[in-house]
């Protein structure tokens, strides 16, 4: 009797497995995309702050160069094509080599934002039947960075 | 053999669904590890959100304790704390803001300490008991002169000592603050320099009409005689010696004098002007008349006020402060090319005197005119192109008595008081981000020109009343051309 049963269940465990692994692994793969994806969060927060003071203590300069001078000095985890900069007050003229409304202690905001698209290896989206669909974002949230206009240099 | 079977047997009777229930088990561990992963990633985005903020509020703060119309601990916690509430962090019951000022190495309080101490909750480790993170993040910001190149441009014309108020020993302690403020050192090659000039007005020979009348005008419209030079001086180029600038200043400390200074400076003053005797006598000149009446109600022998010597003291056909050869840091690719800045006080406006008889083509107005053109062409530098290295940042202080008129001035009844701006309660219309047209006067306006306020804002010209504490002014603009660091 024992061993009939022994005999019955044989692979049932690797059936089994093979059953759970995909979830498994699925959930394992939803961490590392978690995690590639919190750390360009992470990034874009420090692109945040140097770019913003790159500006407040340069912030005589015409919003399209400075972006592209920033853009130079990205981490190498940042793709400067992904990554979007608006400022404001904006600067698209100078006025007597200046830019209008960025007077010394005068408050700068940068937003930067970050179009993740190329960082998914997983599908960004989920249809998990007809009325439940995930769709996941393509850029991380925008962030605001505040600071104040320091004397240009 | 029979046991074995049996504990075998014993063992595989549940393998089915032993699986599926470690993969409950399993599923719950990771559910669980995903719900960490997604606290800790808040926290961590929290975390780096909360040392920017105290970064940009330490920054703010730390300007204003040196900077602004009431610069002070109370000015720096109201700029740090409305910093803090734009990244969303205000003292609450689960967020504690706070401030400290550390005291500088000088003994000055211009460092800002501030920290943040924040519950975050959490989103799944609730579930277990972990309802909040404590975060906590702080920074410390202090403003400093980093590589700068500064001139000071003073006007020592005769109404600093004439007009009946202690506008030289305000101006000798303003000096000094700055300089103290701005603290240049010898031993930091990568510091701030300062270079300083005094200026008044035009020199002129005055002629002799007869041997027993000493000096006098030749007539109504002649009491100059060509040629003509700027009263202007360069009392120090750019240097980082603080001793010697201070004696210079007020003559305390132990700098040294630079040599032939001693006239002009060590401590200030406003300088007389002995004309040469034009017929070759070599006699001292003892006084001048109008016509035939000697001066006694002015001392003559001031030059007046040519306001565009305050920039060509500096930068003439001769001299350029800024140059490497005087001092000053234009190596891009080496030591670094240092932020260059003029600050310039007056307490006048261009006025002829003596009042008759100039050379031909000069006017107040054509002065008017060549200070804004020689100040317009500073600010651009040598290279005449703005947004370069080589730009010369312009500060203006108007030090003015009051009330304001609008009266012209003559000769024998200078008008001095021809600041409206600084006719007005302070905090004064000017510095600010707005510029407005009609609380000016003509010499604010000119002064506002000179200036290198940003387009729309008179954020570069500072009007004061004689009354009023000049060296805070000073303090002031230091701390404005300086810029804020981290620190910690």
């Amino acid at each position: 009797m024992t061993l009939q049963r022994v005999k019955t269940e044989e692979g049932s465990a690797s059936v089994e497995l093979i059953l759970i692994a995909p979830v498994f692994v699925f959930i394992a793969f939803v961490c590392m995309q978690f995690a590639v994806l919190l750390f360009a969060e992470l990034s874009l927060l420090a692109t945040a702050r140097d770019v913003t003071r790159w500006i407040t203590v340069n912030p005589h300069t015409l919003d399209s160069t400075a972006i592209a001078a920033v853009k130079t000095r990205l981490p190498s985890d940042v793709d400067p094509s992904n990554l979007s900069i608006s400022v404001a007050p904006t600067c698209t003229a100078l006025t007597q080599g200046k830019c209008p409304n960025r007077s010394v202690g005068s408050d700068l905001a940068v937003t930067v934002s970050y179009d993740i698209s190329s960082l998914y290896f997983l599908p960004q989206r989920f249809s998990l039947g007809s009325g439940l669909v995930i769709q996941l974002p393509a850029s991380l949230p925008p962030y605001t960075m505040h600071m104040e206009v320091e004397p240009s240099s | 053999m029979m046991v074995f079977r049996r504990v075998a047997a014993r063992l595989l009777s549940g393998e089915r669904g032993s699986i599926a229930a470690m993969a409950i088990v399993l599923l719950a561990v990771f559910v669980a590890v995903m719900g960490t992963a997604v606290d800790l990633g808040m926290m961590l985005f929290e975390r780096a959100n909360m040392q920017n903020a105290v970064d940009a509020a330490s920054l703010a703060g730390s300007r204003a304790l040196v900077i602004g119309a009431n610069p002070g601990p109370a000015a720096a916690a109201a700029a740090a704390t409305q910093y803090m509430a734009r990244y969303g962090f205000q003292s609450n019951a689960t967020t504690t803001v706070s401030f400290t000022y550390p005291p500088s190495s000088s003994g000055a309080v211009d460092q800002m300490h501030v920290s943040v101490v924040h519950q975050m909750p959490t989103y799944f480790l609730g579930l277990v008991g972990v309802p909040s993170f404590t975060l906590a993040a702080s920074a410390t910001a202090e403003t400093y002169a980093s590589l700068l190149d500064i001139g000071l441009t003073l006007d020592l014309t005769g109404s600093m000592t004439l007009s009946g108020t202690n506008d030289l020993g305000q101006l000798r302690r303003a000096v000094v603050q700055f300089i103290n403020q701005v603290n240049p050192s010898i031993s930091n090659p990568y510091g701030p320099k300062i270079a300083m000039a005094r200026w008044a007005g035009i020199m002129c020979g005055w002629a002799r009409s007869s041997s027993t009348e000493r000096y006098i005008s030749l007539g109504p419209t002649s009491e100059y005689v060509a040629p003509c030079g700027d009263d202007q001086t360069v009392l120090t180029g750019l240097t980082a010696d603080k001793a010697m600038l201070i004696r210079l200043a007020d003559n305390s400390g132990s700098g040294t004098c630079p040599p032939g200074m001693s006239q002009y400076a060590c401590p200030l003053v406003s300088w007389t002007y002995t004309a040469p005797a034009l017929d070759g006598s070599g006699t001292v000149p003892q006084g001048m008349s109008i016509n035939g009446s000697p001066f006694t109600s002015l001392n003559p022998t001031y030059t007046g006020t040519k306001l565009p010597n305050a920039i060509s003291a500096f930068s003439n056909v001769g001299y350029y402060a800024w140059s490497t050869a005087n001092g000053g840091r234009n190596d891009v690719a080496g030591g670094g090319n240092a932020h260059k800045v003029l600050v310039m006080i007056t307490d006048g406006n261009d006025e002829l005197w003596p009042s008759q008889g100039m050379p031909a083509g000069v006017s107040t107005s054509a002065w008017d005119t060549e200070v804004v053109n020689r100040a317009n062409a500073l600010k651009l530098g040598p290279d005449g192109i703005a947004g370069t290295p080589d730009d010369v940042e312009i500060y203006t202080v108007g030090f003015y008595c009051t009330p304001y008129s609008s009266a012209p001035s003559s000769g024998t009844s200078p008008n001095w008081c021809t600041s409206k701006m600084a006719d007005t309660a302070a905090p004064h219309p000017c510095p600010s981000s707005t510029w407005n047209a009609s609380q000016a006067s003509a010499t604010d306006t000119l002064l506002w020109n000179i200036s290198s306020s940003t387009p729309g804002s008179c954020d570069h010209y500072f009007p004061i009343k004689k009354t009023e504490d000049l060296p805070s002014l000073f303090a002031q603009i230091a701390g404005q051309i300086a810029r804020g660091r981290l620190k910690q």
